[in-house]
């Protein structure tokens, strides 16, 4: 009995898989598989500068943001929400948490990741006191203003999946683009600098990638979600390769990969949220990575531990017969 | 007549004020609701013989509801608290938990008034949404006027007086809306709602009715819950879904859009109040939006869905 419903199940989920499913599924997965694109390859870039977690400072910050620009539209007497009031707000205030964090890192002894931890957890505590306020004025909920804290995958519209396509299509471009002087900013700052390349403005443009992925992703997956969405993809792809091209295609086949799998599995699970279960996929494909990746794997550094110590153990074998013998030699 | 009265009020006022006596009878005892469903009983009920405050806004979502200090002030300061109960007030229930060990007299209204075959609930949860059905909430003004003649035993005839006469209200109410459903065709009946809060309203009237979310707007909506919703509105010609005040959108228009897709041309019915009066205003009017906005897009919707099949 359990064995014909494993069975059915696993054919339920490769018929969504495939693109069988209903249509909310197959929105659903168009969306999130491009999101998923769009934030292995932006994500990327950002791992690269040493900026990964900026991602999760700019979506905090964005929480600000719209919670704010809510209050406006209730002060102001706006019945509906309005989505470009909103995300005004969302990248007003994710734009100033990425100032203050450059600003942090230049001007004080501090490392950057100190002002990016102290910048993201000020944001989410802002955030939550704004939230606060918004929902006492009324009509917050409605807005569905809690569901960017943890995302609402499953009612994802098409509008959202377009929103989704242009998205991918502007981080996928820019970064074909932007290719060759990202990397080089990425690896040497100051040989950039010296080649008269407009380092300060790559920055604002990849700061400006990170947070429209970040953004697109707090309706999907949640603004306490998408950091790992930006990350993750791309450190797997870190450790199967050092070279960038081949990188940022493992990071962008991760990330689709991963919200392929996660959103499909939760179209076939009841009560299984698709946002959660995306992030998990790609916990998977890093923890299976860590292990099997050859040269920074585990299994490898294993192997090679083992093939360089038995090289060891057969020198120090070998020294140990020579000198006995030699010992021998001279006690004889 | 009135002079001496007043005199008499103003000398018991004097007294409580100099802090001989604290609870004294006369002084205006404070009462503290959670909601507008209860809040706006408890007002009608009491009168001029004790102060109400409501918590919650019109707009608020009670199952999201987070305390501030403030709250928890106003709550300390009560003489009595009357809230829902049945895990409605979900991030306050701790607090009301505490203001009622500090002293200060708690009551759960709807676990009160609910006979024990009455309560609905989804496995192991407890249904909340009980003033959705009328005829159990019009038990409600008898309830608070005996907690209020405690505290205020000579009013006790005027107490008792206006909870009858507001009871009346909500049977009339009740039966008037109960006829109009009646007219509703069987295979009308069907109540599609963005979270599941009309359960006690569909068995009074006869409607099925089927949430978005779950009992509680707290849970995202699985995906393989919406699909399989979708295919109910096809199946069945559905031609309406509802938002809710205090619901996210979103999910319910994901829905319109799946059923679309597939040919069915779900409307949207309109807004209804489940957990908070919203426009409406008051608990009374909360009703009677519900009731029209429903009886609107059933009736209109299904006929057309006749006309063209």
């Amino acid at each position: 009995m359990t064995s014909t419903d494993g069975a059915g199940q696993l054919h339920a989920w490769l018929e969504v898989l495939s693109f069988g499913g209903g249509y909310n599924t197959n929105v659903v997965l168009a969306g999130t598989i491009l999101l998923g694109v769009s934030a292995g390859a932006v994500g990327s870039f950002a791992m690269l500068k040493g900026r990964a977690l900026v991602a999760d400072a700019i979506s905090h910050a964005s929480l600000v943001g719209v919670a704010l620009a809510f209050l406006l539209h209730a002060a102001i007497g706006l019945e509906e929400r309005s989505m470009p009031l909103l995300m005004l707000g969302a990248s007003t205030s994710a734009a100033g948490a990425v100032l203050s964090i450059e600003w942090i890192a230049k001007h004080t002894r501090l490392s950057a990741e100190t002002a990016v931890a102290t910048v993201s957890s000020a944001s989410f505590g802002a955030g939550i006191v704004a939230l606060s306020a918004a929902r006492r004025a009324g009509g917050a909920d409605r807005a569905g203003l809690d569901d960017l804290i943890f995302g609402s995958t499953a009612s994802m519209t098409s509008a959202d999946a377009l929103l989704m396509a242009a998205l991918a299509t502007t981080a996928l471009g820019a970064t074909l683009v932007l290719y060759r002087v990202l990397t080089a900013v990425a690896f040497n700052e100051r040989f950039a600098r010296s080649r008269g390349l407009p380092v300060r403005l790559l920055d604002a443009t990849l700061a400006a990638l990170v947070g429209a992925v970040a953004m697109a992703g707090l309706q999907a997956v949640g603004m306490l979600l998408v950091a790992a969405l930006l990350v993750a993809p791309a450190a797997t792809a870190r450790l199967w390769t050092i070279r960038v091209g081949p990188m940022l295609l493992v990071a962008v086949a991760v990330g689709a990969g991963a919200a392929w799998t996660g959103a499909s599995l939760s179209a076939v699970t009841p009560n299984a949220p698709a946002g959660p279960l995306i992030i998990l996929s790609t916990a998977v494909a890093f923890a299976v990575s860590l292990l099997l990746a050859p040269e920074r794997g585990v299994l490898s550094g294993w192997l090679r531990h083992r093939r360089v110590s038995a090289a060891a153990r057969r020198l120090a074998a070998n020294r140990a017969t020579t000198s006995s013998l030699q010992r021998g030699e001279e006690g004889a | 007549m009135a002079h001496p009265k007043l005199l008499l009020c103003l000398s018991a006022l004097a007294l409580s004020c100099s802090g001989s006596d604290p609870a004294s009878a006369d002084r205006q005892p404070r009462v503290v609701c959670t909601t507008a469903m209860i809040g706006d009983l408890a007002r009608e009920v009491a009168g001029d013989t004790a102060s109400v405050t409501t918590l919650f806004g019109p707009d608020m979502d009670p199952h999201l509801f987070r305390p501030t200090r403030d709250d928890v002030k106003v709550l300390m300061g009560a003489d009595l608290v009357l809230y829902n109960g049945l895990h409605l007030e979900g991030y306050l229930t701790e607090a009301l938990e505490r203001v009622g060990a500090s002293g200060v007299e708690v009551v759960a209204v709807a676990e009160q008034v609910l006979l024990e075959d009455e309560l609905i609930s989804d496995g192991a949860a407890p249904d909340p949404h009980v003033w959705m059905d009328p005829s159990i909430w019009s038990r409600v003004p008898a309830l608070i006027a005996g907690e209020l003649t405690e505290r205020r035993p000579d009013d006790a005839t005027a107490l008792s007086a206006r909870a009858t006469t507001m009871t009346a209200r909500l049977t009339r109410a009740d039966q008037r809306f109960e006829a109009s459903f009646a007219e509703l065709p069987r295979a009308h009946r069907v109540l599609l709602t963005a979270h599941d809060a009309f359960q006690y309203f569909g068995r009074r009237y006869d409607l099925e009715v089927r949430g978005i979310q779950g009992v509680s707007t707290t849970s995202e909506a699985s995906l393989s819950h919406i699909e399989a919703l979708v295919e109910i509105v096809v199946e069945r010609q559905i031609p309406a879904v509802f938002f809710e005040s205090t619901v996210s959108e979103r999910s319910v228009k994901a829905l319109v859009e799946g059923a679309r897709a597939l040919g069915q041309d779900l409307q949207i019915g309109g807004v209804l109040h489940a957990d908070a009066p919203g426009s409406a205003e008051t608990y009374e009017g909360m009703l009677a939006s519900n009731v029209k906005t429903i009886l609107g897009a059933l009736s209109v919707g299904f006929a057309d869905a006749e006309v063209t099949r």
